[in-house]
């Protein structure tokens, strides 16, 4: 065994969570939660508790046996139909229509697509499609129907959420090409040209709480679903709704409470007669509503809205429907319906393969119907519920077969199905769901620390094996709950195991003052940034001594000095004691901060904005002092009593012990393209970032998993173990570099100041390129410069000619733009015309100072917060706005130039003779 | 050379070293930064090993006497003994070419004054330093350096005089001027002049007043014609560096241009930044050492990561003029070259 320097052990204490001793994980049925992220776009298999694996079904000789090759993995994954809830295919791109004469239908609600061949007593011979000749047994054919009867096929899906919009806030996801909502309040619309007169086949489930609105034959508006057709949730019950200008009809059909819970439908749509149906499959009627009809034609939109709770949207066939319902079949006697809706009746049925006609037999007359007369028949069968395990395999062409997986190969499925004499065999490109159904759902016995691997396509429970990387297997084994199987992953995998969450360093240090706005000084103008969006840089608790590397490793360490080459430290957890400048992000020396900073969004923004003339010479460290202070520069050395700190070239001895922190300015931070790539992991290997307590990670590649310790070697630190029941999470591939980012050590980062914008004199610039031009001037009130509570108020200069002039004694083209606006405010005064230099943000005794200096005196209207600023977009100054009597923006000058008292000028003239 | 190096410090220790007597000790010329020598022999050494048979450097965008006088000038201006010291062939063959490439009738050196100037500078930093004895291997010398070097100065007087504004432009009788070439030309004048070599008052003082008509008040140098001013470093050193050597500090442009040096000390060097860190380089350290000194340790910082592995440096010109220049950039280190008293 090699050196334990690195032991994570000494730091962190055990904590015990499930980890050696036995625990017991039950999972019942129906807990299955909408699982997070799966890729729609790929065959994914679920698992009980929600997890998902992205891949691919491979074959296996073993019946029941779903032998399943996750992207992520290695190896593969064997699982037992009573491990998963389902497999899903992505939907195929174009509709998949089925093929045949009739639908035919058994008694255990499977459904097969093709032509009547053979009927005796006995058996049925029928030729599906893509199956071939099967002989099923006579007792389970419930029923066969034309399969398309008087309607055609307009729509199957779903298919997933490219064909939807979003109207409103999006909460909407694929699984697999399901519809998913858990979001409340979220909707989805697609125009699906449902007709006036349209039969609706529909499968909905929930697994939380049903609160949804689906409409049918709608505008895209909310509005609009008003009008249509709907299912909604109303006091617990599945309700069919239709309202008109005049009339409205509704009927609950189904209760269902915060349960999952599914409801399969057959709706018959007749606006043109305010006919509207809801029946079950078989076609048992739910619901029958009535209204005057409609005159216009509706709309052919779907709108699916969730309320409250979650739904799921798994089937959705639309085709045009020739007004009759379909005959209720549920009464269970033998019956054909021909093509002109009469019936025959009888006790027996058989089929005369020679003359092509079905013969009814009631009592001793035969009644012969012509097989291309018949509509749909019926057979008197007992209808049982099975109660025995299968799994249910539905093509995408609606095909839906329920048995006994027998085996899978070269592609294909082969499902014994009880009452049906051959194998059925359905390649796995025409599949779209696969579910277990009546399984006993078994308790899952767990004898390790279980944790979350998620991974591209992945997020699955399960346990770390013991595992020795080779170069096509990382040495991370894992094992999925539920599975008998495990499989390293893939060397090249980016992901994390999620133990238990990391909390990530907390901020300290509130950055406020939302209004501020961000100054460098450029020709010609101001720029003034627009509020940015980053991060609260943190401070790291107080007292630590800590060692951060841009990999997001931290470890608690000892600075000892830092010289021109890099860091050297002393600590526990590393056999090594040096590491170079360009890893090292921060190193927090200790000392205890004797006060909270509060470092305010402009000095943040200060601190971090290179500028321009110090592109080539950007400061490579930020020092904090223990009381707070910030200073940029780059350190020349410490030793344990001084640093050097070289400001502006000129090199500062600073005593050590008043410095807490120093956070590395990389150059290629500037420039997030230029950043290193990470580090390849050598074959073998596999690169992963252990996180424990207190936050502490350590980068390394891992060579081998055992004696539930995983080691390798840190290109850092040098040898790692670390215990497995230490880990909070592993972070594997390029997902450390994603973590990393998101700490609060790595906001510190440089970037350059914006370039200057140069305000060409002379140049076209009429002052009518803002948006603000031909908008009514933002309102306001400010008080005004000088004694007393003089406030200007915006909208009381209504009716003259207002100029404002955003400036700042520190900005220096400000002050050149201002005797020229001064001179045409003074031109033009007594003609309506009013001048407020709007100053940003600073005090009276500097504004004075400066217009004493400058001999100028306009009305100065104070913008302390910068709000003002804001709402006139005065990202940049000088900036001068000019409105006019209406109370409209007429022009916005930026900068100032040579000409700006010509183009105000012109400006304001024409305005004046406008009137 | 000591006596030279005693000289600089006496006037350094009189202009500043006063306020600034922690840095001193770079100020002796004894302590040369590792960084600076470990580049400058790897950039010597790639400079010997491109070098051609006839002493020139070809391929490069500079090819001519005036990119060899820089390169020479890289060679005399490290220390090396130019007789006996590991580049002196190097040197000697340099020196050839120069000589070989001046027409005997105008005394002009190479295709522009650009050429002329800068081949001007070499010859006098040599002039004296290097024994004529062993400079030429058969024997048959077509001129001296000095002869040489009085008929390039000859030459350069030719073309102010006809210039109107008493300056000069790429073609030696060209009729405008800019401030770039005639630093090139000031510059090999003011050396030649210190090399002992005749060069009238009036030459000197026609060119600084050039420069003082085309400095501004804050500093900046305009290019060619009157009042195109604008940020430029390399410019600014130029008048700065020209105003120094013609001993004229006590003119307000100076101080202008220096103060704009020193107060933009960390300014990026713009478009052509190793020839704009060439002047700057001089300019500094002729105008103010302690700034030179804050300059110096940016500039070995920024020059460090741009070698190659071969020894050259990036930038904007070809690898030879690239990695004289930038030699040049860091040659006050040492300061052998004449040139380089303050």
């Amino acid at each position: 065994m090699s050196r334990e320097l690195l032991r994570m052990s000494r730091r962190i204490p055990i904590i015990a969570l499930a980890a050696l001793g036995v625990s017991t994980f039950s999972i019942a049925r129906g807990q299955t939660a909408a699982p997070a992220e799966p890729q729609a776009a790929k065959p994914t298999i679920y698992l009980l508790d929600g997890g998902y694996i992205a891949g691919s079904l491979c074959d296996s000789p073993k019946p029941n046996e779903l032998l399943w090759k996750g992207d992520a993995f290695a190896a593969q994954l064997s699982f037992a139909p009573w491990n998963i809830s389902a497999v899903r295919w992505p939907s195929p791109k174009a509709l998949v229509k089925p093929k045949g004469e009739f639908a035919f239908e058994t008694a255990g609600g499977d459904l097969l697509f093709g032509s009547l061949v053979r009927m005796t007593d006995k058996d049925v011979e029928l030729d599906v499609s893509p199956v071939g000749a099967i002989h099923l047994d006579r007792s389970k054919l419930k029923r066969f129907s034309l399969l398309q009867p008087g309607g055609e096929l307009l729509y199957v899906g779903p298919n997933g959420l490219s064909e939807w919009k979003a109207p409103s806030a999006n909460g909407w996801k694929e699984e697999g090409g399901d519809l998913v909502s858990i979001v409340g309040g979220s909707s989805i619309f697609a125009d699906l040209g449902v007709p006036a007169v349209a039969a609706i086949e529909l499968e909905v489930s929930w697994s939380m709480k049903p609160s949804f609105v689906l409409a049918f034959g709608t505008g895209q508006e909310r509005e609009s679903t008003r009008e249509s057709f709907r299912l909604e949730v109303v006091d617990g019950k599945l309700t069919a709704v239709i309202e008109t200008n005049s009339d409205a009809d509704l009927a609950g059909f189904q209760t269902v409470d915060n349960k999952p819970g599914r409801a399969h439908l057959l709706l018959f749509l007749d606006s043109t007669n305010g006919r509207y149906f809801v029946l079950t499959p078989e076609g048992r009627k739910l619901a029958s509503l009535q209204v005057s009809a409609r005159t216009a034609k509706p709309p052919g939109g779907v709108w699916l809205g969730n309320a409250l709770g979650d739904v799921r949207i798994e089937r959705l066939r639309i085709s045009t429907w020739n007004g009759i319902l379909p005959t209720e079949l549920g009464d269970g006697t033998t019956k054909i319906i021909r093509r002109d809706d009469s019936v025959v009746a009888g006790e027996k049925v058989t089929f005369d393969a020679a003359t092509k006609e079905l013969v009814v037999t009631s009592g001793k007359t035969d009644t012969r119907i012509k097989l291309d007369q018949v509509k749909s028949a019926q057979f008197a069968v007992p209808t049982v519920e099975s109660k025995s395990p299968a799994i249910r395999f539905t093509a995408a062409d609606g095909t839906r077969v329920s048995g006994t997986l027998q085996k899978v190969a070269d592609a294909k499925v082969s499902i014994a199905v009880a009452g049906i004499k051959e194998t059925i065999v359905l390649p796995i490109a025409a599949l779209r769901n696969l579910n277990p159904i009546n399984y006993e759902w078994p308790d899952v016995k767990v004898e390790q620390t279980v944790g979350t691997l998620e991974a591209d396509g992945v997020q699955i429970k399960g346990t770390l094996l013991p595992g020795t990387g080779s170069a096509k297997e990382a040495c991370l084994v894992w094992r999925p709950l539920g599975s008998s199987s495990s499989s390293p992953l893939q060397p090249g995998v980016s992901g994390r195991i999620v133990y238990r969450e990391v909390k990530n360093p907390t901020a300290t240090e509130a950055i406020q003052q939302p209004g501020a706005v961000r100054r460098v000084v450029v020709q010609g103008v101001v720029r003034a940034g627009q509020p940015a969006q980053y991060t609260t840089p943190p401070i790291i608790d107080r007292g630590k001594k800590q060692l951060h590397l841009r990999t997001g490793d931290m470890i608690v360490a000892d600075i000892l000095k830092i010289d021109e080459e890099g860091v050297w430290f002393k600590s526990s957890s590393s056999e090594k004691s040096f590491v170079s400048h360009d890893k090292v992000k921060a190193v927090e020396l200790g000392p205890d901060v004797t006060r909270t900073i509060t470092l305010n969004r402009s000095k943040y923004d200060r601190l971090l904005t290179l500028p321009r003339m110090q592109k080539d010479s950007p400061p490579t460290q930020l020092l904090r002092s223990t009381n707070g202070d910030y200073l940029r520069g780059r350190v020349v050395a410490m030793n344990d009593k001084t640093l050097s700190f070289e400001v502006r070239l000129e090199t500062r001895e600073i005593p050590r012990e008043r410095v807490a922190r120093i956070t590395w300015l990389h150059g290629d931070e500037l420039d997030p393209t230029k950043l290193p790539p990470a580090p390849a992991a050598p074959s073998g290997q596999i690169r992963v970032q252990a996180i424990g307590k207190e936050n502490m990670r350590l980068t390394f590649f891992a060579e081998k998993f055992a004696d539930r310790k995983l080691s390798g070697k840190s290109e850092v630190f040098g040898e790692c173990n670390v215990q497995n029941n230490e880990i909070d999470q592993l972070l594997i591939g390029s997902r450390i570099e994603q973590e990393a980012a998101k700490l609060a050590t790595q906001q510190w980062k440089l970037h350059n100041a914006p370039e200057p914008k140069y305000v060409q004199g002379g140049e076209s610039d009429a002052g009518t390129e803002s948006d603000l031009v031909g908008k009514p001037a933002p309102d306001f009130t400010l008080n005004l410069l000088g004694d007393g509570d003089k406030r200007i108020h915006l909208a009381d200069t209504k009716g003259s000619v207002v100029i404002l002039d955003f400036w700042a004694t520190w900005c220096g083209p400000c002050l050149q733009a201002m005797p020229q606006v001064d001179g045409v405010a003074e031109e033009f005064k007594d003609r309506g015309v009013i001048l407020f230099a709007v100053n940003l943000q600073e005090g009276p005794d500097k504004i004075n100072a400066l217009l004493k200096r400058i001999n100028l005196h306009p009305t100065v209207a104070l913008d302390r917060d910068g709000a003002v600023a804001g709402k006139y977009k005065a990202v940049a100054i000088p900036q001068t706005v000019v409105i006019d009597r209406e109370g409209k923006v007429a022009r916005v000058f930026v900068g100032s130039s040579p000409d700006l008292k010509e183009r105000l000028h012109e400006a304001v003239d024409s305005l004046l003779k406008a009137k | 050379m000591t006596a030279r190096s005693m000289l600089a410090l006496l006037l350094v220790t009189a202009c500043g070293g006063l306020a600034h007597a922690q840095p001193m000790a770079i100020q002796h010329g004894d302590v040369v930064p590792r960084d600076v020598r470990e580049m400058y022999d790897r950039g010597l050494q790639y400079l010997a090993s491109s070098q051609s048979e006839n002493g020139d450097w070809t391929g490069g965008m500079e090819h001519g006497p005036g990119g060899t006088g820089i390169a020479l000038m890289a060679f005399l201006a490290s220390g090396e003994d130019p007789n006996f010291g590991i580049y002196s062939n190097n040197v000697r063959r340099a020196l050839r070419s120069i000589i070989n490439a001046q027409d005997p009738g105008t005394g002009i050196m190479g295709q522009s004054m650009y050429h002329h100037g800068f081949a001007m500078l070499a010859l006098a930093e040599a002039y004296g330093a290097v024994d004529e004895r062993t400079l030429w291997p058969d024997g048959k010398t077509p001129r001296s350096i000095g002869q040489a070097l009085e008929l390039a100065v000859r030459a350069a007087i030719t073309s102010q005089k006809r210039n109107p504004n008493g300056a000069w432009r790429y073609s030696p009788s060209g009729q405008d001027a800019d401030t770039s070439v005639s630093g090139a030309v000031t510059v090999g004048l003011l050396a030649a002049r210190n090399a002992g070599i005749e060069v009238p008052d009036e030459v000197i003082e026609k060119a600084v007043a050039y420069y003082m008509k085309m400095t501004s008040a804050s500093g900046d140098v305009a290019y060619s014609g009157i009042g195109a001013f604008g940020d430029s470093v390399a410019r600014t050193s130029i008048a700065a560096l020209v105003y120094s050597l013609a001993r004229r500090k006590d003119l307000p442009q100076f101080k202008a241009t220096l103060g704009y040096l020193t107060g933009n000390l960390e300014q990026n060097s713009g478009s052509y930044p190793e020839y704009a860190r060439y002047y700057q380089a001089q300019a500094l350290f002729q105008g103010d050492v302690p700034a030179w000194e804050k300059w110096n340790k940016l500039i070995i910082r920024q020059l460090k990561p741009s070698q190659n592995a071969d020894g050259s440096f990036k930038g904007s010109y070809g690898p030879t003029f690239c990695t004289s220049m930038s030699l040049l950039a860091l040659a006050l280190n040492y300061k052998f070259l004449p040139i380089y008293e303050r």
